[in-house]
């Protein structure tokens, strides 16, 4: 189903009592909180997007490689990240206090691994983002919110506990008040 | 054909018989004819209103035209009379029609505020304004319906014979045309052109044309009912098709 699709089902099941757009903020608020559950169950990739040439960029002033999220992500929604052409390099988030931890030691990871962690809208990488991945830009697969999505965009549905995501947002909204919507043309 | 012709050739045999004796003219006929439209337009309109149902009353009002908006602002067609119930489409999607308070309500809040693919819009006297704005917007409504008309000439025998919209007809001895805009007398040999010719028709179509007809007797105390109404008309268009 398309995100409109969506919309459109859940105002008729409600007989119209919302206005559009507070259905889509209302399904947004719902999709997290079933993504938040989905990120726990391990059981998200199939509802993730790809994003492909993410720049990569060097803080001249850290020395430190980062990119800008090109979307808006749901908590933990950066499920992966990978090198555009080589898949030489693994890349696993860890948390931004091991990050700073993994910093200090004596003893570095040489390995071919990059480690970054997420802050708000941005990914940095540690030391181990070679310039050539960088100039490259990298590929990610993100858990982003609702709205995200074109509104023509097919949507896969996620079930949790046996709730489907519409009848769950129909759940929120049935003890909403009705929000005035009056066709001035539609006099019944 | 059921046109004015038809409806005034029966209100005047009918009237005729009335004890009154009086003969209803060309200009009664015309000034029936619009109020009598009009009656029945707000009518059928009323009914619109209700079911949100186009009908065959209705039917040759229905209208729509590509409206151009600058900063979301455009000017109603001039031949606007009513909208109708999601008549207004910008950039593919139907626009919710909103009243002003709601029109407020939306614009300043986060939770409601309109996007691209649900747009709102309002008519702010001739004008209809839509947010988000767009380049254009299609505006399906009902148009203003046009006034109808009883144009004549006068045959050799003095009776009035009515004018067919579109039509020209070209006068022959004994037969009189006045210009309804100056008053020109023209007589034999003068072409009555299409485009002079003023006539205008009832933009009903035929069945409920006798609608007309049965309100307009009304209007001149000639009590009928309805079905015989119905019977003269259609006796009237048999007789016309074996002339």
């Amino acid at each position: 189903m398309t995100r409109q699709a969506i919309i459109e089902t859940i105002d008729f099941r409600l007989q119209r009592r919302f206005p559009k757009p507070f259905i889509e903020s209302s399904m947004d608020f719902i999709w997290e909180q079933l993504c938040d559950i989905l990120i726990k169950q391990n059981d998200v990739f199939y509802y993730t997007q790809k994003y492909e040439d993410v720049t990569v960029t060097l803080d001249a002033v850290t020395d430190r490689y980062y990119s800008d999220l090109p979307a808006t992500v749901v908590r933990d929604g950066v499920v992966r990240v990978y090198g555009k052409t080589s898949r030489d390099l693994d890349f696993i988030q860890i948390p931004e206090r091991d990050f700073r931890l993994m910093g200090l030691q004596e003893v570095y990871d040489i390995s071919q691994k990059v480690y970054f962690y997420v802050n708000y809208n941005r990914v940095f990488f540690d030391d181990n983002m070679t310039s050539i991945v960088a100039n490259e830009g990298v590929s990610m697969d993100l858990l982003t919110t609702l709205s995200d999505f074109l509104i023509s965009a097919d949507i896969p549905l996620p079930k949790v506990n046996n709730v489907s995501f519409i009848d769950a947002v129909i759940d929120y909204l049935q003890g909403t008040p009705t929000i005035e919507l009056k066709d001035v043309n539609t006099k019944k | 054909m059921f046109n004015n012709g038809t409806i005034y050739d029966i209100i005047n045999t009918l009237t005729r018989k009335d004890s009154s004796g009086d003969v209803f003219s060309p200009e009664e006929m015309t000034n029936m004819l619009v109020l009598t439209q009009h009656e029945k337009d707000n009518a059928d309109f009323k009914q619109f209103e209700e079911h949100q149902i186009i009908t065959d009353a209705l039917r040759s009002l229905d209208s729509s035209s590509t409206i151009t908006l600058t900063a979301g602002v455009g000017s109603l067609p001039i031949d606007y009379w009513h909208i109708k119930s999601g008549g207004v489409i910008v950039n593919s999607y139907s626009a919710d029609l909103v009243t002003d308070k709601e029109w407020r309500e939306r614009f300043y809040s986060h939770a409601l505020l309109p996007k691209t693919w649900c747009p709102m819009a309002r008519i702010v006297g001739t004008n209809i304004q839509v947010y988000p704005t767009h380049t254009s917007c299609l505006f399906e409504y009902l148009k203003k319906p046009t006034d109808p008309f009883f144009d004549y000439y006068y045959n050799a025998d003095d009776n009035i014979v009515y004018l067919v919209p579109g039509t020209s007809h070209v006068l022959t001895a004994g037969e009189t045309y006045i210009d309804k805009d100056d008053g020109t007398v023209r007589s034999s040999g003068y072409i009555i052109t299409s485009g002079e010719n003023k006539s205008v028709e009832l933009h009903f179509y035929e069945n409920d044309r006798v609608d007309v007809l049965y309100r307009i007797l009304q209007k001149l105390g000639v009590t009928l009912q309805h079905e015989i109404a119905v019977q003269y008309g259609i006796q009237g268009e048999t007789k016309e098709q074996t002339k």
